[in-house]
């Protein structure tokens, strides 16, 4: 994606709103890490919609959602520190995050195919 | 408690991190080489937010902008997922398990330099 100033002010705005919204997921009394779960596995469907659609698919939409929102509702630093507590939880994370997105984009294909 | 002052900073900060993995994320060769190092460089600066936490300069507030705001902007599980998923798509196996074990594993070693080196080394 070419950096232009609009390009970087969405994805500023994305990550404003993302970053806002996961750190008021976290203010809720948190059980076992939910919050890290909750945040990114919604964010593993967010950008598997958006890579999906032809919607998403101009520059300032995607540094919006994508880069932006997806990117700042999401964390791997918060995984990174995780793994010291809960390792078999950041595995299952990961992988179930992948398996997640997958499983979004070919639902997402076939409900706009229809 | 909710704390407008402190959300606004740490929404603020999370857009600036957003905006510097954005550029490293134009660096993209065989593998998502950008948002691999927007992983690591969030790691770092996790590593060096535990130094000073041991050395006891621990700012809650500035800890809580830098950590849930910048680094979490910074970082990004969402891609990496993202990158991955679309490399198994393409039975591209080898690039989707080297993906998702360098963002697993490097951005922890990163952590782990800074503590080892000021905190164990050198004390």
């Amino acid at each position: 994606m070419k950096l232009s100033s609009k390009v970087i002010a969405f994805t500023f705005v994305g990550g404003f709103v993302g970053t806002g919204l996961r750190y008021l997921l976290d203010l809720i009394p948190n059980v076992a890490f939910a919050n890290f779960w909750v945040v990114n596995l919604l964010g593993a469907i967010a950008i598997a919609i958006c890579n999906e659609l032809a919607w998403f698919n101009t520059p300032e939409r995607r540094a919006l959602f994508v880069s932006g929102f997806a990117g700042g509702f999401t964390t791997m630093s918060g995984l990174t520190m995780l793994l010291f507590y809960a390792w078999q939880q950041v595995l299952v994370q990961l992988v179930l995050g992948v398996a997640i997105y997958l499983i979004t984009r070919r639902l997402v294909s076939r409900f706009s195919r229809a | 408690m909710l704390d407008p002052v402190l959300i606004l900073l740490i929404a603020l900060a999370g857009g600036l991190g957003s905006v510097v993995r954005l550029v490293f994320s134009g660096w993209r060769g065989k593998m998502p080489w950008g948002v691999l190092m927007a992983n690591i460089v969030a790691g770092l600066v996790l590593g060096f937010i535990q130094v000073f936490t041991h050395w006891g300069l621990n700012n809650p507030l500035l800890i809580g902008v830098i950590f849930l705001g910048f680094c979490g902007g910074l970082s990004t599980f969402s891609s990496v997922a993202a990158d991955t998923g679309n490399y198994w798509r393409d039975r591209e196996f080898l690039k989707a398990w080297a993906n998702l074990i360098a963002n697993l594993t490097l951005p922890v070693v990163a952590l782990w330099m800074p503590v080892m080196f000021f905190v164990v080394l050198v004390n």
